[in-house]
This record gives structure tokens, sequence and C-alpha cells, in this order.
């Protein structure tokens, strides 16, 4: 090893935090240089009378002075002051901003796996991962939501010429699959980019349709034959179509499934079961890329050493959609073990 | 690792409990004051820079995820604050630091060399002497090398928990611990020497 290398090892060296080989190296050539034995003594004699510097003790007011400037108006942790000022329209701003983002991400997942009114139904559910107490708050998410359902009400009104009858619309869609897009994320990848592999994620789904005089009932009923058996079942209300519709997802092992659906046939089925197989890999990996870029912005929030009151609610809103995002992933990967059951559930014209 | 009590008086803070929030500025007050010390070399802006730091640190405790330890989450917050400053006023002062080399006429680059700031030799053994001296070695230091050496040598850090603090590879801590040090050798044995 040269004079210089091992030079540059010395302070490492003192602190004993080289390797085993690199310290045997400077040891071997420290026995055979003066010149450098004599750097390692200077240095280590350096680092000594740094160390050896007095303790220092803060003076005996600081804390008094600390106190003072505490209780000033201004001082106040984000967390706690934040909404209660005229801050709270920056939290829903960035909020509602993380909602139209999961929807942009997850409007693929919902509408490829479900019939259309489910895709709006979806935007019920997004209110209840906002915990906050924070009526004006909640509020605002709601609004937003609410435009959306418009929205895509007026989405769907348009493309109703196209659509032979309403009744067919959602057996269409089933067979579809992916019918009606809300939005499509861009598939493109950066060039050179390596994308990581994913398993394909592949639901198994059955789709019945009913039509009831009294669809809660119906909808109860339901309920009670999956709970019996075992299945996980999600209810969405839609006002969406014409007259009252519920639609449910029945989550069942494959085992339990021909009971089950025998089960929902007996409350008055219209037309045979569609069995589909849905490949939801893409929207999978459309869901995991986003929230690689929300833990990319989270991480650089939580690095900055002190947050303005904007950033404090852009990293609450970062955190919100990850919490989201990585529940629906979860949910996701549970659900290929099982197979979806959709049941929509139309009132009977007559009533 | 956090202790449980400080993780409690972390929460309360939080809330705004502004007591909660002395008792931990309490519990560090004296080392966060020691670094700021090191860093800007007088009482008065170590009391400020301390301060600061502490104020920041209650404004974005709800950031902290205890991840690394309050400690050395408030040593990067102390760093920083006494950091930007110091950059601040060098920009204002142009002032020199030690190992910046001075362009000569040919065009050469020779290491600058400071005039010592002690005026008597025969005192440097004196111990409050010697510890002017050592902090105004420490002054004409680099920010980036005035910290790690600070950390390492004032603070007793390791280097992972350096490389926490200034955000940085332990590599990076290595290359300028070394270098910092390596400055302060050259003045420090030729300061012994004298007779």
């Amino acid at each position: 090893m040269r004079c210089q290398r091992v030079r540059e090892l010395l302070s490492p060296y003192i602190d004993r935090v080289l390797s085993d080989e690199e310290r045997n190296k400077v040891e071997e050539h420290l026995t055979a240089c003066e010149s450098c034995r004599k750097d390692l003594a200077e240095l280590q004699s350096a680092v000594n009378r740094i160390r050896e510097m007095e303790k220092l003790e803060a003076p005996s007011d600081f804390m008094s002075k600390l106190h003072e400037r505490l209780l000033q108006k201004k001082v106040a942790p984000f967390s706690r002051h934040g909404r209660k000022s005229h801050l709270v329209n920056n939290t829903s701003g960035w909020l509602v901003a993380s909602v139209a983002s999961i929807a942009l991400v997850m409007g693929i997942y919902i509408s490829s796996l479900l019939p259309y009114p489910v895709v709006a139904s979806f935007f019920d559910r997004i209110p209840q991962f906002v915990s906050s107490q924070d009526s004006e708050l909640r509020n605002n998410i709601e609004k937003f939501l609410s435009e959306k359902k418009q929205q895509m009400q007026m989405a769907l009104n348009n493309q109703h010429p196209q659509t032979p009858e309403v009744k067919e619309g959602p057996e269409k869609a089933l067979t579809d699959p992916k019918p009606q897009q809300v939005a499509v994320a861009p598939e493109n990848e950066p060039a050179g980019q390596v994308e990581e592999a994913v398993e394909p994620i592949l639901i198994n789904t059955v789709n019945l349709e009913l039509s009831a005089a009294d669809i809660d009932q119906v909808a109860n009923s339901i309920k009670q034959l999956a709970e019996a058996n075992g299945a996980r079942t999600e209810t969405y209300n839609s006002q969406l179509m014409a007259g009252a519709t519920k639609v449910m997802t029945v989550r069942v092992t494959p085992e339990k499934l021909s009971s089950i659906v025998t089960g929902i046939e007996s409350f008055g089925c219209q037309a045979q079961p569609m069995h589909v197989t849905q490949d939801l890999t893409q929207d999978y990996k459309n869901i995991k890329k986003r929230i690689g870029e929300v833990e990319i912005e989270i991480t650089k929030l939580q690095n900055l050493e002190e947050l303005n009151a904007d950033e404090g609610n852009k990293l609450q809103a970062m955190l919100f959609e990850k919490s989201y995002l990585e529940n629906q992933i979860a949910e996701l990967e549970a659900n290929t073990q099982l197979v979806a059951v959709n049941v929509m559930i139309t009132e009977e014209p007559n009533h | 690792m956090l202790l449980g009590k400080d993780d409690d008086l972390i929460k309360l803070s939080i809330q705004g409990d502004i007591r909660a929030f002395e008792e931990l500025a309490a519990k560090y007050q004296h080392k966060i004051y020691s670094l700021a010390y090191r860093y800007m070399g007088c009482e008065e802006d170590a009391s400020d820079m301390a301060q600061e730091a502490l104020i920041k640190a209650y404004r974005s405790l709800a950031t902290f995820k205890g991840e690394s330890s309050l400690g050395t989450w408030l040593y990067r917050i102390t760093t920083n604050v006494c950091l930007d400053e110091l950059r601040k006023r060098r920009r204002t002062l142009h002032m020199i630091s030690l190992d910046e080399p001075v362009a000569t006429v040919d065009g050469d680059e020779i290491e600058r060399d400071i005039a010592d700031p002690s005026p008597t030799a025969d005192i440097i053994y004196e111990k409050k002497e010697t510890e002017v001296y050592l902090q105004s070695l420490i002054n004409m230091l680099k920010p980036e090398q005035k910290a790690v050496v600070i950390l390492r040598d004032v603070m007793d850090l390791t280097y992972e928990e350096i490389a926490e603090v200034l955000n940085c590879s332990i590599g990076t801590v290595k290359s300028r611990l070394s270098r910092g040090r390596e400055i302060l050798r050259k003045k420090i044995a030729k300061r012994e020497l004298l007779p």
C-alpha cells in the first residue's frame, strides 16, 4: 500500500471502522514507514485534543427563553392548528388531488371487474378512508366526489345510443374484459426501465342478474347466504342507473361457489350466470407504480427538516393515498384466491 | 432508540402540549447547545441557533417517524439550521476556509496558510487558550468538513449516525472526516512544535 492511500485510511483506522483486510494492510505499512507512523501519531493527538474539548452546557436562561418563544402565537405544530385555520382548503386541496389520483388508477381496476354502476359506487367508499373528524374536509371531498359522479352520469347517458337496451348494458359490459374504462393510465414505461416481474393477477368472476320487488330484502338474503358459507360481501348502492339498483359482490372459495350460485339463482335470476376470468395484472402494476411514486413523494417530504403548512397537508394526503392503494393491493392479492360472484339486483319494472 | 417516555412526550407535543415538548427540549438542551456552539463558535449565536432548531423541531415533530432516534433527528435539524446560517454569512462576508486553495499569479494553486489566531505561543497549553485555539480551527473548516468533525469528535456519533444526520453515505462521512481531520492535524502539529 502506498503512503498516500494509507494516509487516507488513518482517520477510519483510529476510529476502528476499517475492514480486517484494510487494517492489516495499514498496520503492515506502518511497521515499515516512519513518516506514516508520525502522521498517525499527530492525527491521533489532534483528534484527542478535539475530543477533550470542554463539554458545554446551555445557559441557565435557555429553557425560559424557549418557553417564551413557544408561547408566541405563530409557533404551532402544523398538525394541530393547520386544519382550524384558513389552511383547511389546502388540506382538502391535496386530499382531493390524491382522491382524483386514486380514481385514475383504480378506475381501470373497478371498471374492468364490475358493471358500470359499481365504478361510480367506488367513490362512495372513499370518504371512509378519511379518518379525520374534520367535517369541512369531509364535505370538500364529498363535493369533489359528487361532481365526479355527475360527470360519469353524463358519460353514461352519452353512451346509451350505442346500447340497444339499458338492461343489457351491464350484461354486455361483463362479456368485455375492459368495457367502459373511465380512465386509462399510460402503459408506456420509460425506455430502459426494468419492470418488476409480477405474477399474473387473475380473478374468476361469475356474474348474475336479478330483479326483485324488494331489493333490500333480496340483498339481505344474499348476505345471509354468503355469511352462512363463510364468504365476504360488498354491497354498493347505485343511483346512476334508472331505477334503484344494488350491486353485490360475494367473494367465495371455489369449493363453495356452486352452492352460492344456486342459492342466489333461487331468488329470481333473469339470465344464465356468466363466467369471466379477469386479468387485472396491468391494473395491479398501475397501482404498484403509483404507490412507488407516492412513496418517493412521502420520503421527500419526510426528509425535510421542517414542513410548511402546505407541505404538511401534502404529506397527509400522500400518506392517505398510500394506505388506500396498499389496501387495494392487499385486497387484490387476496381476491385472486377467491371467485367473485357479482350480483346486480334491479327493481322489478312493475313496482 | 426511543424510550417509551420520549414517545409519550412526542405524542403530547404533536397535540400542542408545550410542557411535554419543553420536557423533551430540557433533556437535549445541553447537547443541542453544545453542537450549535461548535458550529457557530460563540455563545450568543449558539444560543440563538439552538433555540431556532428546537422551535423548528416543535413545528415539524409530526413528521418525526421514529426511524432514527430523537437525538439524531434533533442533531440533524440543529446542523441544518447552523450550516444554513453559516452559508448565509459566508456569502455576505466572503469568509475563507482553511483548505480553499489560493490561486497564485502564475495560475498554480497553493494551500492557504492562515495566521494562527492566538498571538502568543507560550500559553497554548493553558486550557482556555487551547479551547479558543481549537474552536478557531474548527471555525475555519468548510461547512461539510466541520459538520463531520463536530458530529464525530465532539458529539461522539457513529459513522452511521452521522450519515443519517447529514443525509449522505457512510463513504462520504469517511472521506470528509479524513479530509477535515487532516487539516486539523497539520495545524495542531505545527503549533505544538513551537517552543
